[in-house]
């Protein structure tokens, strides 16, 4: 969508790394910054409505289908929520192959999101494809690392892009000892290549942008978070999964056919890398930790452009983790037998949410005495985020109005790169326009 | 070694389930295994390089946008990338794949992608009818690539 309004040139330009679809406006009025919208078109609307009516069993196979880059955490979200519903725990066993399995995720999104998105933007080339040109073997150390986290996805999940493995309850078949045995050492190849990774990023240069969103993550206890039954912030949030509609907001925006969302009395938040890292930094394991201190990240990371070191940092822990939960399957201290546990029907409402690479993913479905859905909410992380994201161009814009349109919209697309967000529901790019009216103040 | 045959799309997006539901077609005629490798993907370059880079001969299926009715075929071979950015269904999924698999030279030695306009690619499982109907001739058109490797009848 073009606007042509007074005189002047007006750039339009395809974005198309980001995942999907959507557009951008940036309004300047007598060279002042008016409006910055962020149109993105999402699917979980369309989910929530064919979720009512299936049985109980069927949201982490459909939920799977809404992304697919991050599968695993619409799968885990409804399977807790569904579990809850239902008054069903699974074993620690369980629990801690989903865990691994959510590593394989982390590390292939982050990585796809680090090499094929974001980097090129902090060295001046177009694409993977220019990055090639630059730095063949950066290029080529990343398709490393996101294919074992791909191959992690398929050892636990059965299939990288809807693991058909996943069940309400558990898992059809966990993996084999001998499995695990066998990819062991790709595992240890991917810390050691996710490391050198982190140490890459840690070295570009970034613009200044100082931050002050109130950052929302799970508390995951000992863990850095991925699941967790509490939502913490850094202005002292602090309540249960289940209070989730008690103080996040929904509200529909004329420009977009995505909610956005807000804490009640509180406004705009963020989700995601920044905020794990914030809120669970000393919950990092050692090499992650080391690997953040050496990338001279400090307690938390305020500065948006700074989070593909942050992404870096979280893909060595979950290489890591991924390694622990690992071990403790081969040696047997963490046992997935039976591999799943019975979730009887009952009616009620559950909630569950987990830590996609984007940040928290909020499922709730209702259930009666069949177990037939009659109602599903879902809210994604680029939901929430979608405010904080125009909150951040505005500022960003604002103080770079005497850019040239395009070079204007190119830094608007990195500030929207900053973080990642996830349409990928959609068909076609985010277009990007500049509506400049009037004259130079 | 076998051809391997790439279906890319959301089934849940419409017409751009025609590449995995190609799969499906072809998994129903008991192609798999044979006579080709059947794989589906979503369309992301990475994982496109990736499934396809240790492979002499591939073939994707996939709704492509160019403007045409819908229904249309397009058959293209390893130049699709200097057609511009822009047509495939996923963002710049296949243009930026080949791009990709070009420049790491991890390109298969031959790569034929069939694409099918799309009529619409809203929410739904459903094919439109005009794409349903070319549907068939994806398969035929796949399984006469498939044979001229292997030399066996795909169905």
């Amino acid at each position: 969508m073009t606007h042509r309004a007074g005189a002047g040139p007006l750039a339009t330009k395809a974005l198309t790394r980001v995942e999907g679809e959507g557009a951008m406006h940036v309004e300047i009025v007598d060279g002042r910054l008016v409006d910055v919208t962020l149109r993105i078109y999402e699917p979980p609307r369309f989910y929530e409505g064919f979720l009512r009516g299936r049985g109980h069993t069927e949201p982490p196979d459909i939920t799977a289908r809404i992304c697919g880059i991050c599968p695993v955490a619409y799968q885990m979200s409804a399977c807790l929520a569904i579990e809850q519903a239902c008054g069903i725990e699974v074993t620690d066993g369980i629990a801690e192959l989903r865990r691994l399995l959510y590593c394989g995720e982390w590390i292939e999104s982050h990585t796809l999101h680090i090499h094929m998105l974001h980097a090129p933007d902090f060295l001046g080339v177009n694409s993977v494809v220019d990055l090639v040109a630059l730095d063949r073997a950066a290029v080529e150390r990343g398709l490393e690392l996101k294919k074992i986290g791909n191959e992690l996805l398929e050892l636990i999940g059965g299939r990288a892009i809807h693991p058909v493995n996943v069940r309400v309850g558990g898992f059809y078949r966990p993996p084999s000892r001998e499995a695990l045995r066998a990819f062991r050492p790709r595992l240890a190849r991917a810390l050691e290549l996710a490391v050198d990774v982190c140490e890459w990023v840690a070295g570009f240069d970034f613009p200044e942008l100082d931050t002050d969103h109130e950052l929302v993550s799970l508390d995951d206890g000992d863990h850095y978070p991925v699941f967790g039954d509490r939502i913490v912030s850094d202005h002292g949030l602090d309540i249960a999964v289940d209070e989730f509609a008690s103080h996040f907001q929904e509200f529909q925006v004329s420009h977009s056919t995505a909610k956005h969302a807000r804490l009640l009395s509180r406004g705009n938040y963020l989700v995601g890398p920044l905020a794990r890292y914030r809120l669970a930094r000393e919950k990092l394991l050692p090499a992650a930790a080391a690997a953040a201190s050496a990338a001279g990240l400090g307690a938390t990371c305020p500065n948006p452009f700074r989070s593909i070191v942050v992404r870096a940092v979280e893909v060595v822990h979950a290489c890591e983790e991924a390694l622990r939960i690992t071990d403790g399957l081969i040696d047997a201290s963490i046992n997935t037998d039976p591999g799943s546990v019975e979730v009887p029907a009952r009616a009620g409402t559950g909630h569950g949410a987990t830590e996609a690479p984007r940040g928290l993913l909020y499922h709730r479905y209702t259930l009666d005495e069949a177990g037939t859905i009659t109602d599903a909410e879902i809210v994604p992380p680029t939901s929430q985020n979608q405010p904080t994201i125009e909150h951040d161009l505005f500022h960003f814009v604002e103080s770079r109005l005497d850019m040239a349109d395009d070079e204007l919209a190119r830094a608007a697309e990195v500030t929207i790169r900053n973080h990642d967000p996830c349409i990928s529901c959609a068909t076609h790019f985010l277009d990007l326009t500049v509506d400049r009216r009037g004259g130079t103040p | 070694m076998r051809p391997l045959v790439i279906g890319v799309g959301n089934r849940w997006r419409g017409d751009d389930g025609v590449g995995p539901l190609a799969i499906d077609a072809l998994a129903a005629l008991g192609a798999d295994g044979p006579d080709a490798d059947l794989l589906t993907l979503d369309g992301e370059p990475g994982r496109l390089v990736a499934a396809w880079e240790d492979r002499s001969r591939v073939v994707v299926v996939d709704a492509i946008v160019t403007g045409a009715a819908p229904g249309t075929l397009h058959c293209v071979t390893s130049g699709f990338a200097g057609r511009g950015a822009g047509a495939s269904s996923h963002g710049n999924g296949i243009a930026e794949a080949v791009a990709l698999g070009r420049a790491l030279d991890r390109l298969p030695e031959q790569l034929v992608v069939i694409g099918i306009e799309p009529g619409r690619l809203d929410h739904g499982t459903e094919l439109s009818p005009t794409v349903a109907a070319a549907l068939d001739t994806v398969v035929r058109l796949v399984c006469e690539l498939v044979d001229e490797e292997v030399g066996a009848p795909c169905a």
